[in-house]
């Protein structure tokens, strides 16, 4: 097979960006809690059409488990078996979070509430609006939790897939915003632990489990 | 500025306004009643072959490298929303804006003339029957699509405007509707065109899903409407090859000298026509995720009338009798493997087709042609972002009634078995086009893993060789001409393009 003259040029060109392209960007270390620090971890998936909450996908409970854990956090992911009904029969994240903190055995609890809304059908795919709410806080100090909204698009290949898809497609975004809010959660509340690695990053230590209440 | 563009100017404004509609306060994860969602590619695309930045000629050889610029923008405002575990009346406004240019990218420039309010719809839930979503506007809807060749042949009400009902739980979705596609495939020569159809997909169980579906168009007699269906009977010793050639009333008064005003008159008659769906989707087998396969069979509709102008008189004939033939066949498979995954995924996808006009049974045209097609992609995920991607595609095409494509440089003036006939039926050298290409490069897509997963930026190199000369958009200047500046010297079978693109739904 003889190329032509501008199929080797072009060959040539894509070469010298894909060595451009070479360059890395070495991504930042997550900050680093001390580990006695424990977080319950709760989710719920609203259904749209009852009035019913379904599981979350596992998918993303073991993305913001890594995301967590990565922190050096031990994390403690409550049943949703525990919480079905509870989470069925109210939808205020406030209330949601009391009930979360009443089975918890931790110094703090984080909520993750997410509901999918199916938006059309869209250049070819299903559109998906994920709307998803993360709460953190103290399990002794429930009114100061900080929470975070985001509204993200899924879009989803397939008709049959589902709510459970569309967030679970999601898994990385919603994985490190929560773990985004966790550090924002700490910033003022965590001190520069003489222990801190030094990996030439800034590295915080949460206070002493004894500490949290003053959270 | 035309009042065109003075409309598309104004609804720009509205969307914009829309889009600061305020949105609900969340005490729990309600979703904001104004959101946005749309789909753009947009690409760079030097072309060293004198070409208009695409591949090949259409997406029959795969979607990548052979399309251009689009973007799509919908809007979507939840007029009352959905409240879980009550069965109280919701709704829900749609617009989608669409086109296929970008500034700097096409020859148009980005021009707003060649984007269009391509859907405008209400939805609503819980009015009359509960469960029931209604949706009054435009109905375009789909089993899903191939997305390899961007083709969706399971589509249905692509014209229609009216009202749709759709039924959905665990097991089926079935949705009926019912309107007019008369503007939609009339345009300016209006006339009602009514439609009727449906489509029910059954989920067996989980992994296997079928669908069936179809849709009716009749458009019926109108007396005294001249957009509306009518038939000219063809005087005697007429032939479809008089029709191919425009020559109608030529022939006629060559056979009837100065009775010009016994040129028959038109009769009013109906159309119909129709187009059936099916779908088999099957998946989550091991490294399988899933498979499509649609297949889809029509009747296309009749077109309506075209001018014969004969010593500077217009001539109107009326073709219904002669388009209302015209059959269509295709069937599409696309298969999605995770062969090693977070590694290599692969998909392939397969289309056939064949259309048949039993009405012409004399010349080669695009009504009666056989093809087949088969693209293969694969990913390699070199990092959770950063991925090496290599397509190959091979089409054959076939004319099923003589030559409709030129093989070489010098063929200009075969266009009858091989000699010069400027009023042949066939044109060209050719009665087949085979086409292989090949894509590579690598890619950048910021969510992960995934071969559709978006955003995705992609630098790619796309190699064609085809069997027709010049088989890719060009400004070549394509004639013997002695005084031609710009003379071929030789057959061009291969093309190739660079490519940076980027591609999102969002």
């Amino acid at each position: 097979m003889r190329l032509p003259n501008s199929s080797k040029t072009a060959l040539l060109l894509l070469a010298v960006a894909v060595a451009t392209l070479t360059a890395c960007v070495k991504p930042a270390p997550v900050t680093q809690y001390a580990p006695s620090t424990t977080v319950a971890l709760a989710f719920a998936l609203d259904d749209t059409q009852e009035r019913k909450t379904l599981e979350a996908p596992a998918a993303l409970v073991e993305a913001v488990t890594v995301a967590l854990t990565e922190r050096n956090l031990e994390v403690r992911v409550v049943p949703f078996d525990t919480l079905a009904e509870g989470f069925g029969a109210v939808r205020d994240s406030d209330r949601r979070l009391e009930q979360v903190a009443a089975v918890a055995d931790s110094d703090v609890v984080m909520l993750i509430e997410t509901r999918a809304d199916f938006y059309s059908q869209l250049s070819g795919r299903y559109r998906w609006n994920v709307t998803t709410k993360l709460t953190v806080a103290a399990r002794s100090d429930l009114a100061a939790a900080e929470a975070e909204t985001l509204d993200l698009a899924a879009v989803l290949s397939y008709a049959h897939e589902v709510e459970s898809d569309a967030v679970a497609s999601l898994k990385n975004d919603i994985a490190k915003r929560a773990g985004r809010l966790f550090d924002r959660f700490f910033e003022g509340r965590a001190t520069q632990g003489p222990q801190a690695l030094n990996d030439g990053t800034a590295k915080k230590k949460l206070m002493p489990t004894a500490s949290t209440s003053s959270l | 500025m035309g009042r065109t563009q003075v409309r598309s100017r104004r609804l720009l404004v509205m969307l914009l306004l829309l889009s600061l509609w305020p949105t609900s306060a969340l005490a729990e994860t309600n979703p904001d009643r104004f959101s946005a969602g749309g789909y753009f590619r947009a690409m760079a695309r030097p072309d060293f072959d004198g070409g208009w930045s695409r591949l090949g000629l259409w997406n029959l050889y795969g979607r990548l490298l052979n399309e251009g610029p689009w973007a799509a923008l919908e809007l979507k405002l939840d007029a009352l929303q959905q409240e879980p575990g009550t069965h109280d009346v919701w709704t829900s406004l749609h617009a989608k804006l669409e086109g296929g240019s970008v500034h700097g990218a096409d020859v148009r420039n980005g021009s707003l003339e060649n984007y269009s309010l391509s859907q405008l719809y209400v939805k609503a839930g819980n009015v009359l029957l509960e469960g029931v979503t209604w949706q009054m506007g435009t109905l375009h809807t789909y089993f899903g699509d191939l997305g390899l060749y961007d083709m969706r042949p399971s589509d249905l009400f692509y014209d229609t405007v009216g009202v749709s009902a759709l039924y959905q739980n665990d097991t089926i979705d079935l949705l009926v509707g019912f309107g007019d596609s008369g503007y939609g495939k009339r345009g300016d020569q209006y006339s009602t065109i009514l439609t009727a159809g449906g489509s029910l997909r059954v989920r067996l169980v989980d992994g296997l899903e079928l669908g069936v579906g179809g849709e009716f168009f009749y458009e019926p007699e109108v007396q005294g409407n001249r957009f509306a269906p009518h038939r000219t009977p063809l005087p005697q010793n007429i032939t479809y090859e008089d029709y191919v050639r425009h020559e109608i009333v030529a022939r006629f008064l060559e056979q009837n000298p100065g009775r010009e005003d016994e040129f028959p008159k038109p009769v009013p008659t109906s159309s119909s026509s129709y187009k059936l769906v099916g779908y088999l989707g099957f998946g989550k087998l091991g490294p399988l995720r899933w498979n499509n396969l649609f297949v889809n069979f029509g009747l296309r509709h009749p077109d309506n009338f075209y001018t014969e102008t004969v010593a500077g008189r217009n001539y109107t004939l009326y073709t219904q009798a002669l388009t209302d033939q015209r059959y269509e066949l295709n069937v599409g498979n696309e298969m999605q493997l995770a062969l090693v995954p977070e590694l290599l995924d692969l998909v392939w996808a397969g289309v056939l087709g064949t259309r048949t006009d039993e009405d012409n049974k004399v010349s080669a045209s695009e009504d009666n042609r056989f093809f087949y097609s088969l693209v293969v992609r694969g990913q390699l995920y070199l990092t959770e972002t950063v991925h090496f991607l290599a397509e190959t595609s091979y089409a054959h095409e076939n004319s099923k009634q003589g030559n409709l494509w030129r093989g070489h440089y010098n063929s200009v003036f075969e266009s009858q078995d091989g000699l010069a006939n400027s009023e042949g039926l066939e044109f060209g050298d050719q009665d087949n086009r085979n086409t292989w290409q090949l894509k590579t490069g690598f890619v950048l897509n910021p969510t992960g893993y995934g071969v559709f997963a978006r955003p995705s930026i992609r630098l790619l190199y796309g190699l064609q060789h085809s069997t027709m000369h010049n088989a890719f958009g060009n400004s070549f200047v394509e004639t013997l001409d002695q005084f031609n500046e710009f003379r071929e010297t030789s057959d061009r079978n291969w093309h190739s393009v660079i490519s940076l693109e980027a591609e999102a739904w969002f």
